[in-house]
């Protein structure tokens, strides 16, 4: 068990050195099964790991990395957290009071002062927006960290196109502007992304095939 | 200590989990001085077969010329500080 909790952490630290650093991320694993038989799997491992994570400022690719690291973590996995949350406890604006989910039951009394049965029923479909441009952040996370640069094109263009139809959609149906929060927050991740797309490009050339950044 | 543990046989291929229990240094902090010291040419580094068949090939490193007169710097100042402070 601590052998097989050693291993998943010794291919954390080869995956946190980077492509540039393959060499020694194999020279660690090399070494594991040295320490594995001195009945030392685990600190060792860990120490790869703290010093993996130690390196990583240190040269271009591992801010790189870093900073990769950094948008998916504190930016768009938050983001795509917030719009999941807000499908249940309610949307964040003072138009709608509280609702959410719960809210567009008929049992419910979280109504706002703008919302009467007509535009209530319009709920689930702001839901299935959200829903959907949740799931768009979370494809565009998995992406960005494989460096799929067409493919997060293809997802951004997506997830922009969704943010309009969500603007347009609450601000006619429910005269709200959270759909230019939404808006506000992708224009920020996707300006983000090309500035990262641009620096992988520069750490390496030709790693972008063309089509998907300009 | 690592380039003393190095200097002590310059010709001889050390392993990195070796060259950990010799000097009592963590791998967190042995692996990035052997990355930096091998960025800065004072150390070679190479897969070597392992003893045992059957077994990976393990990395191997020992000190570059650069590396060697580096540590006989380091040795001759550290024995000229040790002097002057016997003589004090």
């Amino acid at each position: 068990m601590t052998k097989a909790f050693a291993r998943a952490v010794m291919r954390l630290a080869a995956c946190s050195l980077g492509e540039h650093r393959r060499e020694w991320a194999l020279a660690m694993q090399s070494e594991f099964e040295a320490a594995a038989e001195d009945g030392k799997p685990l600190s060792f491992a860990i120490g790869c790991l703290a010093g993996a994570w130690r390196r990583l400022p240190a040269d271009e690719p591992g801010r790189f990395l870093l900073a990769n690291y950094v948008l998916v973590l504190g930016l768009i996995l938050p983001a795509a957290a917030a719009m999941l949350s807000t499908i249940v406890t309610g949307f964040p604006s003072s138009h709608f009071g509280q609702f959410g989910a719960h809210g567009a039951l008929p049992a419910s009394s979280g109504h706002g002062p703008l919302l009467s049965d007509a535009n209530l029923s319009a709920v689930p479909s702001l839901a299935v927006l959200v829903l959907l441009l949740a799931a768009a952040h979370l494809r565009i996370a998995w992406l960005l960290l494989e460096r799929d640069w067409p493919r997060v094109a293809d997802c951004g263009s997506q997830a922009a196109a969704l943010t309009v139809t969500l603007a347009i959609f609450s601000g006619l149906v429910f005269v709200s502007d959270t759909g230019l929060v939404h808006a506000a927050v992708v224009a920020v991740e996707l300006a983000a992304v090309l500035v990262l797309a641009r620096w992988h490009a520069r750490l390496r050339p030709g790693a972008l095939p063309g089509a998907g950044i300009s | 200590m690592l380039v003393e543990a190095l200097s002590l046989h310059p010709q001889r291929w050390r392993h990195g989990y070796d060259l950990m229990k010799e000097t009592g240094l963590l791998s967190g902090t042995l692996y990035p001085l052997l990355m930096r010291m091998t960025d800065q040419g004072l150390v070679e580094a190479e897969w070597r077969e392992p003893a045992q068949p059957g077994r990976p090939a393990r990395h191997a490193y020992r000190l570059t010329a650069a590396g060697l007169a580096l540590a006989r710097a380091a040795a001759s100042d550290r024995g000229a500080v040790g002097l002057g402070a016997s003589l004090a």
